[in-house]
């Protein structure tokens, strides 16, 4: 082997998920910056010779410095003198003279020397065994130029070293990115390059399988949303002696959190769900179905048990309830009741006829519904 | 609750009370119209009105611009309150607190205050401020209960719980009447919902909006999520705007790209057509040179034919016209003849004679036209002077005449303004009597509070002795806190002594005869000795045995250092306890207790002494002031009664008497009606004398006027030399014969000149006639002798021309001339053809070759600009952050409205719990009903049945013979008898203070003894503050003449003692 690499991108270090509560966001939020110590653990255990980091490292161009802090100190803990981290501006993270990667802002300070900010157009770094990175940061949110196009230097003839390009921006085949850096697919051949490392895309993705030269998108290591397809992972790029040989990509895993989408329609299916064990799960969980009062209370136990409480963590990761769609059938509330002193049986009843006027499918029955199982439970409680 | 003191100040017609109640049964009397119905008034209006409602401009005073004040102490739950509150502008409201009675702290103020209070009460009335309250007194069902006005009977039978805006008198019902005690997980549940929709709405049943509602911080994090999505979806437009900008910047480009290649090619083409043009000109411009030739060749041969022939003309024509000069110069002479005809009968009109005798005869008329004229001007001056005299005479008579009127006019406004003054002086002497006797009363008064201050220091002096006999009793230096150190210190002797007091036994064996002296527990020795049985001794803590002189023999039970805390305790008792025994005189702590005790309580029957003692000396010192002010008062009457002077104050008395009792304001009435027609008619007189000055002025003016007239108009005549008696008419005759003869002298000198005029005037048009006409014969000669002269030139040059034509022609050049002109025609045709290209149209291209470069320049710097705002504003990456804002806002909207369909159906969950617990399970009505109706029917000795209340503590009906009846079917005395036993009832539920104010207007003395008994036995439990004009119908004649007893819990006040009403002043 000649060369090995691992390739990243996406971090989104300092990224909020506004649709979660107060916990969860900051559990996802977390998981930002814990992740990178598996990218760079990865890089560790395969003993590779650089990691390159294609943009959007950042969620902003100015985060907190409670991001750019605790990335610099996952960088400090390191000794990695014979093994550069290359870290590219990408469009959310752009290159600017006050943003993170400017040169008079403290985070640049407090990288070590092994750690390289491409913060030059005409970027290049002689890799180990004489390969050639070659890399072009993103200087805005948005541009039209092709930067690798644009930018890196064509091949020169007689030149035999293995030469990488890294940019951040969208391969030309995804509809209505032609703003937001694109990329050529035939650009790495055009210049003559043996890996194009980008980034953008947060599911991994070969661009180029069939040419000379990988054009990769490593995914983002950690998920920042539900359906985001073949997230959580980062490259390894093993390039082999034979420079006419094809570099070999592999996706490796990297992710803490799993995002899943989950819709039960019956309470079995909840039951099942709640069975397996989704510690490390973002649950996204659709209620779509209709139980009776007592049933109910089953389903607010499972639900308790899922979501946790301040007392104690739920049984899942990070969850995200849509009860939009859940039914309360209060068809068994009375024989539930039959215990009770007459005056709560009156009140149901009286609830019971409330709903029955109305029509289920109205606010008012649905409003009568709700006030019934309450009754229900305060009735138990009490 | 109860009251304890009400003092109102500058309260409609009450200047001042101070009133202190009784705890039990409080009789205000008064006469009627004294303010009974004020100081209920001013109760409510401290208890229940914020100071600055506008409601409060009922209370301002009749008589004076002080602000209204009241300030009433009450106790609640055994804590003394204080509200004060000053109305009107500058309002205030203070709550205080006292432990003690005496010093009160600050609790609140403003709305506060009031806020405050009614929490205090929880009358149900709700908290001052909010939106949509009712304006004025806000009511309650038990504000209205226990503080009803007088005659609202129907208001009280007819208002129920469901009126009130707040819970709070609901809640207070609730537990006093224990009506949901049924059952208990009813209670719960209900307690438990209540919980729930308190926590999210108001007492209107509206959504809290306030931080403690559970709905704010989803509405907190649902407006964030909206302005950031705001701010977000305007960088996404932005940044669509940009993009879609670049678009079209991009089309635009590539369009001017496709248009400049298209102009730099057109550009190409019309260069080398142009090019082409340029050589295809010159063959041309051969061929034309060569068909010039031809044609100017053919041209020559032609002129030469035409030339001729023009000759031949020339000299016939120059021959016509020789001709006709010279008959033109004999018409010439014919003229010239004519016109020295005419230019002499000219010079014989112009002839000198003639003309001096024509003006000489112009002169004579002239001269007697102006002296006509002169003559008329004299007279018409005259006679305007004659019209001026007329018109002053006419002045003249008619300013007197108004001079006249007016003087007549001032004479009658004399008049009426005396009797104006008449009316005045009496109503001002009505006045004077009014007040008059209104010092008398108040001379006596001062008279009665004289005596009152005595009597008031009398009782002040002999409560203060007594507070002073009571002060000085054995065991009044001793505290509660020192007792209870005694006490805790006996405890601890007790406890330490019996630690050490295990118990000892001794058993001793003495020789005979020999005794040993023994002292138990510290107690005196005592000599023993051991018979046949050894000598036994027991003791609880210590034995002294005593053998000989020299040997003893000491036993102490316990540990020592138990023993060492008993000596300890029993050293402090001695040292602290016991001296405080002997000088009590007792034995033991429980005998000192009960005498601190008697003391304490001696010590507080001396402080209600001193109190009272302070409170009557106050009273006194308030009444000796009133006293002092008698001889002012005296003095007032005596000067009162001298500025009546000589008018009969019995006569004015029965006449103010005779304006009935609102005699002061329609005195005020009178004054200032007569005041305002005095002023008013002062001013017309003011008016009329200045009036009077200016018409005399203009009576002197018109005379004046008159002989200035007439002097000229003397003169005027004089001067004509007429006689001076010549009137108008005649002036008029002479003045129109004068002009007649004017016009007749004017109109001769007209004819004269014109007739001369007209002579000379046709001399001269004659000699012009045939002046013109010899001047149209010489320019006629001239013009045919020029005519001539030009036949002749032209015929000279035409011969001229033919000869130098005929010199230069050469016939045999014209066949090669043919030749080359057809050659020149086939190379023409042998030309390509081009399109129509010019240097013209080649600048133009160029132009608009450097127009469009320009226009690609200025779309490509716009596109970098595009470029660059777009990387600023965010392109895709603010798309997806719209995108994540916009999911999160739609959750936590989804998250809201599910949260308040949480909470709705927990308000419906209360409304239908009530509704149920209103119909099924015991309520409020029914736990009230059972009082009501037992009162009711003891005083309509069983007539009426069963009063049925409802939940709402509305009346649904009175039980008659078996059937339920409306209240309404009541007599009027009956309705008022059956609302007073109901707030009675509710009261007393309560255990508050309850106003009756002249609630039994309507009732029969058989009744009245009924609520005498009942209200008397109800006062043993609440408070009941009556107000009436018929103290008797509560109180035995003893009780009203009692004098004040702190400790009674009846009390009598006479109003007309504590009320001081605002006086009359202007």
């Amino acid at each position: 082997m000649a060369l090995k690499l691992v390739h990243t991108a996406d971090w989104h270090l300092g990224a909020v998920f506004p649709s979660f509560d107060e916990l969860g966001r900051q559990q996802l939020s977390r998981a930002r910056l814990s992740v990178i110590d598996r990218v760079l653990g990865l890089a560790e255990r395969h003993s590779v010779h650089a990691v390159l980091c294609a943009g959007d490292l950042f969620d902003d161009p100015d985060p907190g410095p409670e991001w750019w802090e605790g990335l610099a100190k996952k960088f400090q803990q390191r000794d990695w003198q014979d093994r550069p981290v290359f870290l590219l501006p990408g469009n959310h993270d752009p290159l600017t003279t006050t943003g993170v990667y400017s040169k008079a802002h403290p985070f640049r300070a407090a990288l070590p020397a092994w750690v390289h900010v491409v913060d030059r157009d005409d970027f290049r770094c002689e890799l180990a065994g004489g390969a050639m990175l070659y890399a072009a940061p993103c200087r805005s949110r948005s541009e039209s130029r092709d930067l690798a196009r644009a930018l890196l230097p064509a091949r020169e003839p007689g030149d035999r070293r293995i030469r990488i390009g890294m940019v951040h921006g969208t391969t030309f085949d995804l509809p209505g990115h032609q703003m937001n850096f694109p990329i050529g697919r035939d650009v790495a051949e055009q210049k003559g390059l043996d890996y194009l490392a980008i980034g953008d895309t947060h599911g991994f993705r070969d661009v180029t399988p069939h040419g000379h030269a990988p054009t990769v998108y490593p995914s983002t290591p950690e998920p920042t949303n539900f359906g985001e397809r073949d997230a959580g992972h980062a490259a390894l790029v093993l390039f082999p002696g034979d420079r006419r040989r094809r570099a070999l990509v592999r996706a490796e895993p990297v992710a803490q959190w799993t995002w899943e989408e989950a819709r039960c329609t019956s309470l079995e299916e909840l039951r099942a769900l709640a069975a397996r064990d989704l510690g490390q799960h973002v649950l996204r969980l659709v209620l779509d179905l209709s139980v009776g009062v007592a049933e109910f209370a089953e389903l607010e136990r499972i639900l308790g048990e899922l979501a946790g409480s301040a007392a104690a963590p739920g049984a899942v990761g990070v969850l995200q309830l849509d009860r939009t769609r859940l039914r309360l059938d209060t068809g068994d509330v009375e024989s539930t009741l039959a215990r009770a002193p007459a005056v709560i049986r009156s009140a149901a009843a009286r609830l019971r006829q409330r709903e029955r006027e109305y029509g289920s499918d109205s606010e008012e029955g649905e409003l009568a519904r709700r006030a019934l199982y309450q009754l229900y439970q305060l009735a138990r409680e009490a | 609750m109860r009251f304890r003191r009400l003092e109102v100040s500058h309260f409609r017609a009450v200047d001042h009370a101070g009133l202190e109640f009784a705890p039990g049964l409080n009789v205000l009397y008064g006469p009627n119209d004294l303010g009974k119905t004020t100081l209920a008034t001013a109760l409510r209006a401290a208890l229940l009105l914020p100071a600055d409602s506008s409601a409060h401009r009922d209370f301002l005073p009749w008589h004076s611009k002080e602000l209204p004040r009241v300030s009433l102490s009450l106790e609640v739950d055994g804590t003394l309150w204080r509200i004060s509150k000053t109305f009107g502008s500058g309002s205030q409201t203070t709550l205080e607190s006292s432990l003690d009675g005496r010093r009160f702290r600050e609790e609140a103020r403003g709305r506060a205050a009031d806020g405050r209070l009614r929490e205090l009460l929880r009358w149900g009335v709700e908290a001052p401020g909010g939106r949509g309250g009712a304006r004025g007194l806000p009511e309650s069902f038990l504000s209205h209960v226990l503080l009803a006005t007088q005659g609202s009977v129907a208001q009280i039978l007819e208002r129920t719980l469901g009126g009130d805006r707040d819970g709070s008198g609901r809640a207070q019902l609730h537990e006093a009447l224990q009506a949901l005690a049924q059952d208990p997980v009813f209670q719960r549940v209900l307690a438990a919902v209540d919980a729930k929709v308190e926590s999210a709405f108001t007492a209107t049943g509206r959504r809290k909006t306030g931080q403690s509602s559970p709905f704010a911080q989803l509405r907190q994090t649902i407006a964030d999520l909206g302005l950031e999505l705001e701010r977000v979806s305007h960088l996404r437009r932005e940044s669509d705007e940009v993009q879609q900008r670049i678009v079209q910047l991009s089309q635009a480009r590539l369009d001017c790209e496709a248009r400049l290649e298209s102009l730099r090619e057109r550009v190409g083409l019309e260069e080398s057509a142009l090019a082409e043009l340029a050589a295809q000109r010159a063959v041309r411009e051969r061929a034309a040179a060569a068909e010039q030739a031809l044609a100017a060749r053919r041209a020559a041969e032609s002129d030469l034919g035409r030339l001729r022939a023009e000759l031949e003309l020339g000299r016939q024509a120059s021959r016509r016209q020789a001709q006709k000069a010279h008959e033109s110069a004999s018409a010439r002479e014919r003229a010239q003849a004519e016109a020295q005809r005419a230019e002499a009968a000219l010079r014989e009109l112009n002839n000198e004679a003639r003309r001096d005798a024509h003006a000489a005869r112009l002169a004579d008329l002239e001269a007697q036209r102006a002296r006509l004229e002169q003559r008329t001007r004299a007279l018409s001056r005259a006679r305007e002077l004659e019209h001026a005299l007329v018109r002053a005479e006419a002045g003249l008579a008619t300013e007197t005449q108004a001079l006249q009127k007016a003087q007549a006019a001032a004479s009658e406004l004399g008049q009426r303004l005396a009797a104006q003054e008449q009316i005045l002086e009496r109503a001002r002497q009505l006045e004077s009597v009014a007040r008059w006797r209104e010092a008398c009363e108040r001379a006596e008064q001062a008279r009665q509070a004289q005596r009152l201050a005595q009597e008031l220091s009398a009782r002040a002096h002999a409560a203060r002795e007594r507070a002073t006999a009571l002060g000085s009793a054995p065991g009044a230096a001793i505290g509660s806190e020192q007792l209870r150190e005694l006490r805790e210190l006996d405890r601890r002797l007790r406890v330490a002594r019996a630690k050490v007091e295990v118990g000892l036994s001794l058993s001793l064996s003495l020789p005979p005869g020999r005794a040993a002296a023994i002292a138990v527990d510290g107690g005196p020795a005592r000599r023993q000795s051991s018979e046949q049985r050894p000598l036994v001794a027991r003791a609880r803590s210590q034995l002294r045995v005593q053998l000989d002189d020299d040997v003893q023999l000491l036993a102490t039970a316990g540990d020592p250092e138990l023993r060492a805390e008993a000596d300890a305790l029993a050293a402090a008792w001695a040292d602290r306890a016991e001296p405080l025994l002997a000088a009590a005189g007792v034995s033991d702590i429980d005998a000192l207790a009960q005498l601190v005790e008697q003391a304490q309580q001696r010590r507080r029957e001396a402080e209600l002494a001193s109190r009272e003692a302070t409170e009557l000396e106050a009273r006194a010192a308030e009444k000796r002031a009133q006293g002092a002010e008698l001889e002012r008062s005296q003095a007032r009457v005596e000067a009162l009664r001298a500025a009546l002077g000589g008018a009969d104050p019995e006569l004015l008395a029965r006449e103010l008497a005779a304006l009935g009792a609102g005699w002061e304001a329609q005195l005020g009435r009178r004054i200032a009606e007569a005041e305002q027609e005095q002023r008013r008619q002062k001013a017309a007189q003011g008016s009329q004398a200045a009036s009077l000055e200016r018409l005399a002025a203009r009576v002197a003016g018109a005379a004046r006027e008159r002989e200035l007239a007439a002097a000229a108009r003397a003169a005027a005549l004089q001067e004509l030399g007429l006689e001076q008696a010549l009137d108008s008419a005649r002036l008029d005759r002479e003045l129109a014969a004068l002009e007649r003869e004017l016009g007749a002298a004017s109109r001769a000198l007209a004819e004269e000149q014109s007739a001369f005029r007209a002579e000379l005037g046709a001399a001269e048009r004659a000699r012009e006639r045939e002046l013109a006409a010899l001047q149209r014969a010489r320019e006629a000669e001239q013009a045919e002798l020029g005519l001539s002269r030009e036949a002749r030139e032209r015929e000279l040059s035409l011969e001229a021309q033919l000869r130098e034509r005929e010199q230069h022609f050469d016939p045999g050049s014209l066949p090669a001339a043919e030749a080359e002109a057809a050659r020149a025609r086939a190379g023409l045709a042998a030309l390509p053809a081009l399109p129509p290209v010019s240097a013209e149209t080649l600048a133009q291209s160029r132009a608009e070759l450097e127009r469009e470069s320009a226009q690609l320049e200025q779309v490509l710097a716009e596109l970098r600009r595009a470029e660059g705002a777009l990387g600023q504003v965010g392109g895709d990456v603010v798309a997806q952050r719209e995108s994540q804002t916009r999911e999160a806002l739609e959750r936590a909207r989804n998250a809201e409205r599910e949260l308040e369909r949480e909470y709705d159906a927990y308000q419906l969950l209360a409304q239908t719990l009530r509704g149920v617990e209103n119909e099924e399970g015991a309520h409020l009505g029914r736990a009230l009903s059972d009082p009501v109706s037992e009162r009711f029917q003891r005083l309509t000795r069983g007539r009426y049945g069963r009063i049925g209340l409802d939940a709402e503590l509305g009346f649904e009906g009175i039980q008659i013979a078996g059937q339920a009846r409306a209240y309404r079917e009541l007599s009027e005395g009956t309705q008022e008898q059956l609302a007073t036993i109901f707030r009675l009832c509710v009261a007393e539920q309560l255990g508050a203070a309850l106003l009756l104010d002249d609630h039994l207007a309507q009732t029969h003395r058989e009744r009245i003894e009924w609520f005498r008994g009942t209200l008397r036995e109800a006062a043993e439990r609440i408070q009941i503050l009556v107000l009436t004009a018929r103290p008797e119908d509560y109180l035995d004649e003893e009780e009203l003449e009692a004098p004040l007893d702190p400790a009674s819990r009846t009390r009598a006040i006479d109003l007309e003692r504590v009320i001081q009403r605002a006086s009359y002043t202007r």
